[in-house]
């Protein structure tokens, strides 16, 4: 069963690429994925981005990519989050994950 | 007139492939399909054109009296001074994914990563060429990255070395056409910015919480550094796939029909001094699990900076060796990175540039 991505990403055009698949998504922008193994992998790398503004001064949020699915089964990146977030010690309180459906 | 090693110029893609053995065309005009590599040392390529001789038949001499074509290899070394444009490009050919956002007008950050196993097997492929006057005049199909080496020393310029295996297709001549000259399909390289290593920023901490930070700049303890990805390639001569050098031709010797990565290593690499209070064997023989950053910050772009930053979340030493430098003790310490299971992290080299991600991918 594939989803639908739907970019909510305050920046400009998002762009990612593994093996043969490319994907590029215009702000404000939905793409149809099909193939759920790619979705959930669309989710886990792109689902916040870490930015290391100043050196010494930790790790910030200052980027964030959310992405809201529909028609996804489960939501197997909701762990992957709460991990990475838990590395990177120093969560933006706003950049919450969003709650996909 | 003989040629020179001043006028040997090398192109890659600056996008992969479409596919491993379709060759990506020339055009004049931007956005160009090719980009000019400049070299940091003279380095050709190596073809190599396996046969298999008569030897074992009686021919009465020490000779064989036959060569059969069997196939058809390339390998090719590319030195570099490692500038924040095609580092992306060449970290993406090696660890195979990225993911480019954009924090700020004109201002991206390409995250690339080891690919995901569960969605790709293969590297990303580029096309090769090179030429030399007109002596020297080929291109290369279906070149995947075997080897990168980033490295700075001192406080040089950061140097990197890719070494690329490709299919053994070779095309020639390879329609290269430089800038200046009319309807060119290679544009000079202009605009480039490049690492020192005095821009350095080298820390380990505890992971996780990142507690007992060792800042290793601050401390002034840092001599040199490098980072080695090896990769392992399948071979991917198949029989029977019908790829030969000239198509529809089986005697003029097979090439690769596919390639796929079955391993990778990569291995940081630091030398540091020893300083009171050292606690590098300690770490080593606890195995610890570190956070381990390295990171160059260079020119300003808006509020950001030109910045190649590499991070392992979760590493441990691997390897100490003491020795000495400029009288001075020094460690050389190996690291090594762990998977991060929850989100598949193994590395993360995160480039900061002023390049859309659309021009690498």
């Amino acid at each position: 069963m594939g989803m639908k991505l739907k970019a909510d990403y305050p920046g400009e055009d998002f762009v990612a690429a593994i093996g043969e698949h490319r994907f590029e998504i215009k702000k404000n922008d939905a793409i149809e994925v099909t193939d759920q193994t790619i979705a959930e992998w669309l989710l886990k790398q792109t689902w916040r981005k870490r930015v290391a503004k100043a050196e010494g001064a930790g790790w910030n949020y200052s980027d964030e990519l959310v992405f809201e699915a529909s028609g996804l089964e489960s939501a197997p990146v909701e762990p992957a989050v709460e991990a990475e977030a838990a590395i990177v010690n120093d969560v933006d309180s706003t950049a919450k994950a969003r709650k996909r459906g | 007139m003989p040629v020179s090693t001043k006028q040997h110029n090398v192109v890659m893609t600056a996008k992969p492939q479409a596919a491993y053995l379709t060759a990506t065309a020339k055009n004049t005009s931007a956005p160009f399909a090719w980009r000019r590599i400049v070299q940091s040392q003279f380095s050709a390529t190596d073809y190599k054109v396996n046969v298999q001789k008569n030897l074992g038949a009686a021919t009465g001499t020490f000779y064989a009296s036959e060569s059969r074509t069997i196939s058809h290899e390339m390998s090719k070394s590319m030195p570099v001074e490692l500038n924040s444009f095609d580092v992306v490009r060449l970290l993406y050919a090696a660890c195979g994914q990225i993911a480019t956002t954009t924090p700020e007008g004109g201002v991206f950050q390409h995250t690339i990563k080891l690919l995901d196993l569960n969605v790709a097997q293969a590297l990303p492929a580029y096309g090769l060429a090179e030429k030399a006057g007109s002596g020297l005049d080929q291109e290369w199909v279906g070149c995947h990255l075997e080897r990168f080496l980033l490295a700075g020393d001192g406080i040089a310029i950061v140097t990197g070395e890719a070494t690329w295996s490709g299919s053994g297709k070779r095309l020639a001549p390879s329609g290269l056409i430089f800038e200046p000259t009319a309807s060119f399909n290679i544009p000079a390289p202009v605009g480039l910015k490049y690492w020192k290593n005095s821009q350095l920023s080298l820390t380990v901490a505890d992971a996780t919480t990142f507690a007992n930070s060792i800042n290793y700049c601050a401390a002034k303890r840092v001599n040199k550094w490098s980072i080695e990805i090896q990769n392992a390639l399948s071979d991917g001569f198949r029989p029977c796939a019908g790829d030969y050098q000239t198509p529809g031709n089986s005697e003029s010797g097979a090439i690769r029909s596919e390639r796929f990565i079955v391993g990778q290593t990569i291995t940081p690499q630091v030398e540091v001094r020893v300083e009171s209070g050292s606690v590098e064997y300690q770490y080593l023989q606890e195995q610890r699990p570190l956070d381990f950053t390295l990171s160059l910050r260079g020119a300003p772009i808006g509020s950001f900076f030109h910045q190649l930053l590499f991070k392992m979340p979760l590493a441990t030493y691997s390897a100490i060796q003491t020795g000495e430098a400029e009288d001075f003790l020094v460690f050389t310490i190996t690291a090594e990175p762990l998977v991060n299971l929850a989100t598949g992290d193994v590395y993360n080299f995160i480039v900061t540039n002023d390049q859309a991600g659309t021009v690498y991918v």
